[in-house]
């Protein structure tokens, strides 16, 4: 069960870039999304060119000294899109990722521990989930609501607990009948302090590793859905949305593409990375 | 004195696992099957058996941390088969366990001083200021330097973390200890570190000590009373000594024949006990050892189990003894 | 030695000769060492029993006389292993695939993990007797039936096409052990054959082994920490510490007068060894870790007769009567703790 579980959970996953073990990837990604972070900080005051205000003048100038990675169909600086649109699609990815994990770990725990009705109805919500695809669901739940980034968070957080859950209580499944949760039992330990304190600690890791590449399929998501005109509303920048308009201009404007494409790889590799180095790390054999 | 622990014909039943036929009886795991004993304050007393016999259900039965299926457990006059939650408090405080597998027992990612700690703040018997000295005293007790306290189990030795087991038993002040084959995982030389730990400890405390485990030798240093258990249920015991020098039953005679002695002139037995313990799903007809009972007559293979009879100070249930005096304590077993 | 077994002698040469083993695990600190330095020979219908606590390298060391080290973290640094007339210490992985299961055998602890589930037990047996003798299907099978009815399976000609989960535990290690021998090998190497087994189980599995020996004329290593089942199995007795042998000689010489403290202290606490209450003998301390070796004799931080010497110099394997050798400083000063003699006297009257 737990083996299939955290195949299924990861197996999304497989043609993410995988390096050597050890600590290096560990290191690598996490310089890299710090790089993000900084980017996303300090975009206000570092990036050269406001990222809405078009110039019509300067449309579709390819990558020169003024406009590093040249300019949109608008004459919008690209270089500064792609700073700006780093702190949408960080938060995207944050948010995204942050309630699912919580949703799912509590619905996890619970289910797993208490097993019976608690875990049979649970699991019925789950497959019911499960039964549809990631995407249509997610597009639906966001049509219904109304297309943007809140919708967007909302659709998340109710799709994406679903593998937390999984995990979750695959791993609680088998911990609840082990050794120290059974002398917890004996020595009149309650059952919140032996859900909470004992079990989840023990059965977190696998979680916070796969939530490292969540955060890559969150960030894509959210950048199909603005692609589809779901998501994020033009002229906001995000790299998914500023992929789909240079979409039209690919022959002409290769640039326009290109770079918010590069970007946004080269966050997820960041991810991923991290990923692979805290599975590493945290003892966490997939 | 009264018994610190009585159990009366204590049956506990699980629904097998796979797939039944619809319609097809429930199929049941028969663990423990009509078992009773008394257990007097200070005793120990061992429960011994080949796996599947039925002895740690019967032991977490006894803690209430199985369910039980028939039968009462009655710890210091209260009886616990009836599961109200004040008397499960009651027994959580004064009935502790020691696990087999030293390290699978403690939490993994908390350091042993805060395990210890933790049953002290969750028992609430001595005030909060006292707890880091009352764990500092609970590992000198067992023999451990207060140096360790910060460590993880992951970093100690399979010995070293059975005495934080045993420590954390002791946390509750408790009077009736359960120890779970405590010492099969460890190595041979450690092992007898335990049970002098044991023993020591037990006299010290005036524990009732309920040791279960495969290995004979083990409990013949370490007990009084011995019950040997054959697929749930028990069939001899009495004092350790007498059960050791003159077994009645065959299966406890097969039992102590097969521990290989150190002696180099002792060849093994050549025909050593024969067949395999069935599947507690499938219990046999009559007596349930009669499938590999040397001794075995016709009417082990019909008649009920054997009622339990007292010969020599202590209890059978052969059918080799017909004419013992029945025990006074059985339902129709032990 | 007691009873006569007409395939066994000690004259001859052995059957399998390791000298000054080595073996070393490869670390990020650099190599460091697992098994330092054993010998020992074994002749054809020999039983050796190679006994030893968890991390004292026995395990290991059969390991490297069968070649199975895992390459990536372990390998032999020096020493010898000759079998039969050749010497394997360093043949190349096919030759050595040749010789496993037709020249040596090997069974273990776990036998559900070490057969597959998803094979009926005739076609695993029969595997190893179409790659090394090339049998035919069929004739394949029907020695399969016939090594089935040798190990004691009940029933042979329909047992044979069961799958493991239909055998119980100690019909499983009946038909490793039937895996084992399928190509005749003169050795046969058992890795806590019986740990996992329930005791009237396991008295089966040593009378089975004892039977086959005399059988075929098969030279054993038994592995175990039990030394009650070497007492009754083996011919002879090495005890491993720390990596290296403490002891080694003829069963009877090394349990009624050991010469090693470890071996003297080992016997002595065996939980069956002694009747009556009060504390049981013990060794204090741990089992020295793989990582920390103690200095001189690994033993000394646990020895009541060690001495200055003992912590500083490695005791040298010195004979101290014949075939008996123990490596210990003070050999001559140890004097066997006697506390079995209640225990057998009971077992006696039986």
């Amino acid at each position: 069960m737990s083996m299939s579980d955290t195949a299924a959970a990861t197996s999304r996953f497989n043609w993410l870039p995988r390096f050597g073990r050890g600590p290096f990837p560990l290191y690598a990604g996490a310089t890299i999304i710090v790089f993000w972070v900084i980017v996303a900080l300090l975009t206000p005051w570092i990036a050269p060119y406001d990222p809405i205000i078009q110039d019509l003048t300067q449309t579709l100038q390819p990558p020169s000294l003024a406009h590093l990675l040249g300019t949109d169909n608008f004459g919008r600086d690209v270089l500064s899109r792609i700073m700006w649109s780093s702190r949408i699609d960080l938060q995207m990815g944050i948010i995204g990722v942050v309630f699912p994990f919580m949703i799912g770990t509590i619905v996890g725990s619970l289910a797993g521990y208490f097993g019976g009705w608690v875990d049979a109805v649970f699991m019925r919500i789950l497959d019911v989930v499960l039964a549809f695809p990631f995407l249509v669901l997610m597009l639906s739940i966001i049509s219904i609501l109304q297309p943007g980034l809140v919708s967007f968070y909302i659709a998340i957080a109710l799709v994406g607990w679903v593998s937390y859950a999984r995990l979750i209580r695959a791993q609680v499944l088998v911990l609840k009948n082990s050794d120290f949760v059974i002398a917890g039992k004996s020595l009149g330990f309650s059952h919140l302090r032996l859900m909470f304190k004992h079990i989840l600690p023990n059965s977190i890791t696998a979680s916070i590793v796969f939530s490292m590449s969540d955060v890559v399929l969150v960030v894509l998501a959210g950048s199909s859905i603005s692609y589809l005109g779901l998501g994020v509303q033009p002229p906001t920048a995000e790299w998914g949305v500023m992929i789909a308009e240079g979409q039209n201009f690919i022959s002409a404007a290769w640039w326009m593409t290109t770079f918010p494409g590069l970007a946004l790889v080269l966050m997820a590799f960041g991810f991923s990375l991290l990923a692979d180095g805290l599975g590493e790390k945290l003892g966490v054999r997939e | 004195m009264p018994a610190l622990l009585q159990v009366e014909d204590l049956k506990v039943h699980f629904p097998a696992g796979g797939l039944a036929l619809p319609g097809a009886p429930k199929r049941l795991v028969k663990a423990v099957n009509g078992v009773s004993f008394d257990l007097a304050r200070g005793e120990t007393l061992g429960l011994v058996g080949e796996s599947g016999c039925g002895k740690s259900t019967l032991g977490r039965a006894i803690l209430h941390l199985n369910p039980i299926t028939a039968g009462k457990v009655i710890f210091d006059g209260t009886d616990m088969s009836k599961g109200r939650s004040a008397d499960v408090r009651k027994l959580r405080s004064a009935a502790a366990m020691i696990f087999q597998d030293p390290y699978n027992s403690l939490s993994p990612r908390r350091s042993i001083g805060d395990t210890l700690a933790e049953v002290l703040r969750v028992q609430r018997k001595i005030p909060g200021g006292k707890i880091a000295e009352r764990v500092r005293e609970l590992l000198t007790l067992v023999g451990l330097s207060t140096d360790l306290i910060n460590r993880r189990p992951s970093t100690l030795s399979g010995g070293q973390c059975q005495r934080i087991g045993i420590a954390r038993a002791l946390a509750i002040d408790p009077q009736l200890v359960i120890a779970d084959e405590c010492v099969a995982a460890l190595d041979v030389s450690i092992q007898a570190q335990i049970i002098n730990l044991l023993i020591e400890l037990k006299q010290r405390m005036n524990l009732s000590l309920i040791f279960i485990a495969h290995d004979l030798g083990v409990v013949r240093r370490l007990c009084d009373r011995v019950a040997v258990m054959y697929l749930g249920r028990i069939v001899e015991t009495g004092p350790v000594e007498q059960i050791f020098r003159a077994p009645k039953h065959p299966y406890t005679a097969a039992l102590i024949r097969a521990i290989p002695a150190i002696d180099p002139d002792q060849s093994l037995p050549q025909q050593p006990l024969g067949g395999e313990p069935p599947s507690p799903l499938h219990l046999p007809q009559g007596c349930a050892f009669h499938p590999r009972c040397p001794a075995v007559m016709e009417q082990c293979r019909h008649d009920p189990f054997p009622a339990g009879r007292q010969i020599d100070g202590r209890d059978v249930a052969c059918h080799l003894y017909p004419t013992a005096q029945p025990s006074f304590n059985g339902q129709g077993n032990i | 030695m007691t009873a006569p077994m007409p395939a066994r002698t000690t004259a001859g040469a052995p059957v399998l000769s390791v000298q000054d083993l080595v073996v070393s695990a490869k670390t990020p600190q650099g190599p460091r060492t697992i098994v330092d330095g054993v010998s020992f020979d074994l002749h054809q219908g020999e039983i050796l029993g190679l006994v030893g606590e968890s991390g004292s390298g026995k395990t290991v060391t059969c390991r490297a006389l069968m070649r199975l080290l895992p390459a990536t973290s372990l390998g032999i640094r020096s020493g010898s292993i000759r079998l039969m007339d050749q010497d394997i210490t360093h043949l190349p992985e096919d030759r050595m695939c040749r010789l496993r299961g037709s020249k040596i055998g090997m069974i273990f602890q776990n036998p559900t993990s070490h057969l597959d589930p998803v094979m009926r037990i005739g076609e695993q047996i029969a595997e190893s007797i179409r790659f090394h003798e090339g049998a035919s299907r069929r004739e394949a099978k029907a020695k399969a039936v016939d090594l089935l009815r040798q190990v004691g399976i009940p029933d042979p000609q329909s047992r044979v096409d069961n799958f493991p989960h239909e055998f119980s535990g100690g019909m499983r290690q009946r038909a490793l052990i039937a895996t084992a021998l399928a190509c005749n090998p003169g050795i046969l190497v058992a890795d806590e054959p019986t740990t996992a087994l329930d005791v009237t189980v396991q008295a089966q599995i040593l009378r089975l082994l004892l039977d086959l020996r005399d059988q075929r004329g098969l030279a054993m290593i038994l592995i175990t920490h039990d030394l009650g089942v070497v007492a009754q199995t083996c011919d002879s007795i090495a005890v491993m510490y720390g990596g290296r042998l403490a002891e080694i000689g003829p069963k009877r010489a090394l349990l009624r007068e050991p010469r090693h403290p470890y071996t003297a202290r080992l016997i002595a606490c065996q939980p069956g060894a002694s009747a009556g209450s009060g504390p049981m003998p013990s060794i204090p301390g741990q089992p020295p870790s793989v990582n920390a070796f103690p200095s001189g004799c690994r033993f000394h931080p646990r020895c009541d007769l060690a001495i200055a010497t003992c912590r500083q110099e490695q005791p040298p394997m010195r004979e101290m009567s014949p075939r008996h050798l123990a490596a210990c400083h003070r050999a001559e000063e140890v004097a066997p703790l006697r506390a079995d003699a209640d225990a057998n006297r009971d077992r006696k009257a039986l």
